[in-house]
């Protein structure tokens, strides 16, 4: 890798410096001087910066390469529990990255009088397919109306009434609507087309919604309350008899005796497997979308923070010194923080969106791996092999990045799985405080929040729970098993 | 040994500096603050007064204009009309002095307001504390005892799933499932005490003997003039014993301090049991192991060895050779215990909204009100600065091997 890096160092640095203009360029763009500085910005980038990401991302290679690492990895295969988790967390979550194929309101292609349209990122007006409006179409609407209009041009070709455009039809083939596997969008409010309420119950919960149906008054009642006789001789519940006309039509709608008003549509039986939230938004793919924001910002948290701690710990190790002492006071001031409620005020008051979230996380955070890579970089200093590269006149930059990093990165490994589940749950706290993500982002813990606001909805608190469970039980899977591969602890038993 | 803890205390001025300039500043350059917040108000008020006068549409675009000493006034109100750094100074130099300025919302010295919050988060959160650990050595001794058993394997079932369900979201799901919600009725919904208790309440049988108010005899009224003529007093009002016994009656309905000392005791014990019980579920996973953990590691010793090889028996082996030994990692975790029990607080009293400590940050961050914010971030860090400090200071005192220097 460090071989490819210096054959072709300058086409790269060129390269990367054009992409780390534009984007800083973007990043800036509210500043009058902003070509300037982002040029600025972006040299600084791949003269200082980028040689140290390759160089660090060498030594990681080294170490995922090394045999005793491949050794580790072979035992941590063989924990069967850590590794089944490892590999269902990963396959998790390389398909939620492709959640909008999967789980989107969107449609994924739309063949409209021949033509086919690709619908699934673009924009494409309602009134192009024949609908009113100049929105978004709603694409299930659409293949409502697409079959509804299929079926009468073949009954009218069928009588022989035929107009030209049934005619032209017969070149370019019925239309259809390629709807995803989960026609529902995370923030598409569904209050137009679900009958009742928000929040609505999970469409299998019949009882909850028929409550629901009774509660609107949605239900054809008979003309006549039921009489006595009626209801003992035809309905068998003679239990009923004294209960009032409100509790008697309940009890009936719960059994099911009861007809809906002909203009309620009613949902499919799987159509909102978890039902939706107080906005009427669909609860699975809020927990789908969740999930993938949870793991991501957990990732990218966990990865910047060790970034920054193990640059640091490594100079501190390496250099020790004045500029040990301190750095590592500052280490000890910045950690002494109350780190919640700091966060909670920094995030309060600027209202941060995922990425600037990603940075206040990471500014608070980042001191716990200096400790880790220091101390192992103070015990790697004093081995003979470092003497010998000293000797054979190596410089600092690779002893540090060739030598001594790619053997002290074993912390790094089997703390990682532990960080994430920590800024998971940092995550999903400071959402259901309301200081984490912007407001309509899917997130578990606004969904947790609504659900403390509507405590007889438990699908709102069942759900978000049983997601953050089941993903965290994984991941610290996936960390008791890279603990045991990778820091054994051999504990000696006497008796 | 002390220079290391004199240089400590002498530490903990920089950080202290450090944590409240930060968040001093951040309050300070961000839109939103309390002025911005006091003129959106004053504009509300003056339309809302626009629209009832009826007056023409021009005059109220002027009305809810604020002019330019008025403007001054509300920055000086809020301590906004110096630099930041200055301000910074004054404040500083105020805290010092113990004084945390006045609350926006509430208009009372914040340091009256913590005083009066802190007790409640402090009860709720030391039994959990004092509970969790009663729970987690006891049974991380015997999983360390018994390592590799069925019970370990069991217990570790236990420790996993409490670690992957944070402390309050076990809340929610309680809250809904036993809270009289949906599901059963058999703890409170949220609170501290109760607020109110009709004869149907399940404490109503302690409601104390109460008396009316206008039976209370004219010369002793005169004492309490803020009694109106319709209230009823419970036993514990001074007036009460000059009420005849004959015009004494058990209360009907009441709230908490309506209740006698067991029923008082009992109510507060019932809206303890979920709280509490977070924060134990919090502190369980990570007790238990670092418990597990540290007696392991002793019984790999030497001295162990040693132990048996002179021919002690186990019981005297473990307990009184191995586990005293490692005890010492969990009884420095003591001198956190108030951080962490802060650090849980926001998020448990938010979920039974219990008024406490950490209640009263979430409010004041939503109210934007920051001198409770600043405040309570000063309390916070001076915590966690005296806690680092008392548990290295444990350290020493139970390990006679550790030096700092």
């Amino acid at each position: 890798m460090i071989e490819t890096w210096k054959k072709y160092e300058t086409i790269i640095k060129t390269v990367v410096l054009f992409i780390a203009w534009a984007a800083f360029y973007w990043l800036l763009q509210s500043y009058s001087t902003a070509a300037i500085v982002s040029l600025v910005l972006a040299a600084g980038f791949v003269v200082y910066i980028l040689p140290i990401l390759v160089a660090g991302a060498d030594s990681f290679r080294m170490f995922i390469t090394s045999p005793i690492f491949k050794r580790r990895w072979g035992k941590f295969k063989t924990l069967r529990r850590g590794y089944y988790a490892f590999l269902l967390i990963i396959t998790l979550f390389v398909v939620s990255l492709f959640a909008e194929f999967l789980i989107n309101s969107n449609a994924i292609m739309v063949k409209y009088k021949g033509e086919y349209h690709f619908t699934l990122f673009k924009f494409i007006s309602a009134r192009t397919f024949g609908m009113r409006g100049y929105g978004m179409p709603n694409y299930r609407m659409m293949k409502d109306m697409f079959q509804v209009r299929n079926t009468e041009r073949a009954e009218r070709v069928k009588a022989g009434t035929a107009n030209d455009e049934d005619r032209q039809y017969a070149q370019w083939g019925d239309d259809w609507v390629w709807l995803t596997l989960y026609p529902y969008s995370p923030l598409e409010s569904l209050l137009d087309e679900l009958p009742t309420r928000p929040p609505h119950p999970p469409t299998w919960l019949t009882g909850e919604w028929r409550k629901a149906y009774v509660e609107e008054s949605l239900y054809k009642l008979p003309e006549t309350l039921p009489s006595t006789e009626e209801i003992t001789e035809k309905f068998k519940r003679p239990e009923w008899v004294d209960l009032e006309p409100a509790q008697l039509y309940l009890k009936m709608a719960q059994a099911g005796m009861l007809e809906l008003k002909p203009e309620v549509k009613q949902p499919g039986t799987f159509q909102h497997i978890l039902g939706t939230d107080d906005r009427g938004r669909d609860v699975f793919a809020r927990m789908v979308y969740g999930f993938r924001t949870s793991l991501s910002f957990a990732l990218l948290v966990t990865f910047f923070c060790y970034l920054i701690g193990i640059t640091i710990g490594a100079l501190l190790g390496f250099y020790g010194g004045l500029f040990d002492i301190i750095m590592q006071r500052f280490v000890e001031i910045w950690s002494a923080m109350p780190f919640l409620y700091t966060v909670m005020i920094f995030a309060a008051i600027m209202i941060p969106n995922f990425w600037m979230l990603v940075l206040i996380l990471v500014i608070f955070k980042w001191m716990g791996m200096t400790y880790y890579i220091r101390a192992e970089f103070l015990r790697e200093k004093s081995r003979d092999y470092v003497s010998a590269a000293r000797a054979i006149g190596c410089t600092d930059a690779a002893i540090i990045f060739r030598h001594i990093l790619p053997n002290s990165l074993t912390p790094v490994i089997s703390f990682a799985p532990f960080a994430v589940v920590a800024d998971i749950g940092a995550l999903v706290s400071l959402d259901f405080l309301g200081f984490g993500l912007p407001a309509p982002t899917p997130s578990w813990g606004e969904l947790l929040g609504q659900g403390l606001g509507n405590l007889t909805k438990p699908w709102l608190i069942l759900s978000p729970m049983l997601a953050m469970f089941l993903t965290l039980l994984l991941v610290s899977f996936i960390g008791e098993a890279i603990r045991e591969a990778f820091d054994p602890k051999q504990y000696s038993r006497l008796r | 040994m002390y220079s290391y803890f004199i240089r400590r205390f002498l530490l903990m001025i920089p950080t202290f500096i450090g944590i409240t300039f930060l968040c001093f500043t951040v309050t300070r350059f961000v839109p939103g603050g309390p002025v911005e917040q006091a003129v959106l108000r004053y504009q509300q008020a003056m339309a809302m007064s626009g629209e009832g006068g009826g007056g023409t549409s021009g005059s109220d675009m002027e009305q809810g204009q604020i002019s330019e000493e008025m403007m001054e006034s509300l920055k000086a109100i809020y301590g906004f009309d110096k630099p930041f750094y200055e301000a910074y100074a004054i404040w500083l130099w105020r805290v010092l002095h113990f004084d945390l300025g006045t609350s926006d919302t509430y208009s009372r010295p914040v340091w009256d307001l913590i005083k009066e919050k802190f007790p409640i988060s402090i009860i709720f959160g030391l039994s959990g504390f004092t509970l969790s650990y009663m729970i987690c050595i006891p049974l991380g001794v015997w999983k360390a005892v018994k390592h590799g058993s069925g019970f370990d394997t069991g217990s570790s079932i236990m420790v996993f799933i409490a670690y992957s369900i944070p402390g309050w979201t076990a809340g929610v799901l309680l809250l809904m499932l036993l809270g009289g919600h949906a599901y059963l009725d058999i703890v409170p919904s949220g609170g501290k005490d109760s607020g109110f208790i009709n004869e149907t309440s399940k404490l109503a049988m302690f409601l104390q003997e109460g008396a009316q108010v206008s039976d209370i005899p004219e010369t002793i009224r005169k004492e309490f003039p803020k009694l109106g003529d319709n209230q009823t007093i419970n036993a514990s009002h001074p007036a009460f014993k000059h009420v005849p016994a004959e015009k004494r009656f058990k209360l009907k309905t009441g709230n908490h301090s309506d209740l006698s000392f067991i029923g008082r005791t009992l109510d507060t014990m019932w809206h303890m049991i979920l709280p509490v019980f977070c924060y134990v579920l919090g502190m369980f996973a990570s007790s238990t192991v670092l418990m597990k953990n540290s007696l392991m590691e002793n019984l790999g010793q030497d001295y162990v060895r040693t132990a048996f090889a002179k021919g002690l028996s186990e019981r005297v082996v473990i307990f009184k050779h191995a586990l005293r030994n490692s005890l010492i990692p969990i009884a420095t975790g003591l001198g956190h215990m108030l951080s962490i029990i802060l650090a849980g607080s926001y998020l448990i009293e938010k979920v039974f909204n219990i008024n406490g400590f950490g209640l009263l940050g979430y409010d004041s961050l939503i109210a934007r009100d920051y001198p409770v914010t600043l405040g309570i971030l000063v309390i916070g860090s001076m915590l966690k600065l005296f806690g680092n400090i008392v548990s290295d200071f444990l350290y020493c005192l139970i390990d006679p091997r550790i030096r700092f220097s």
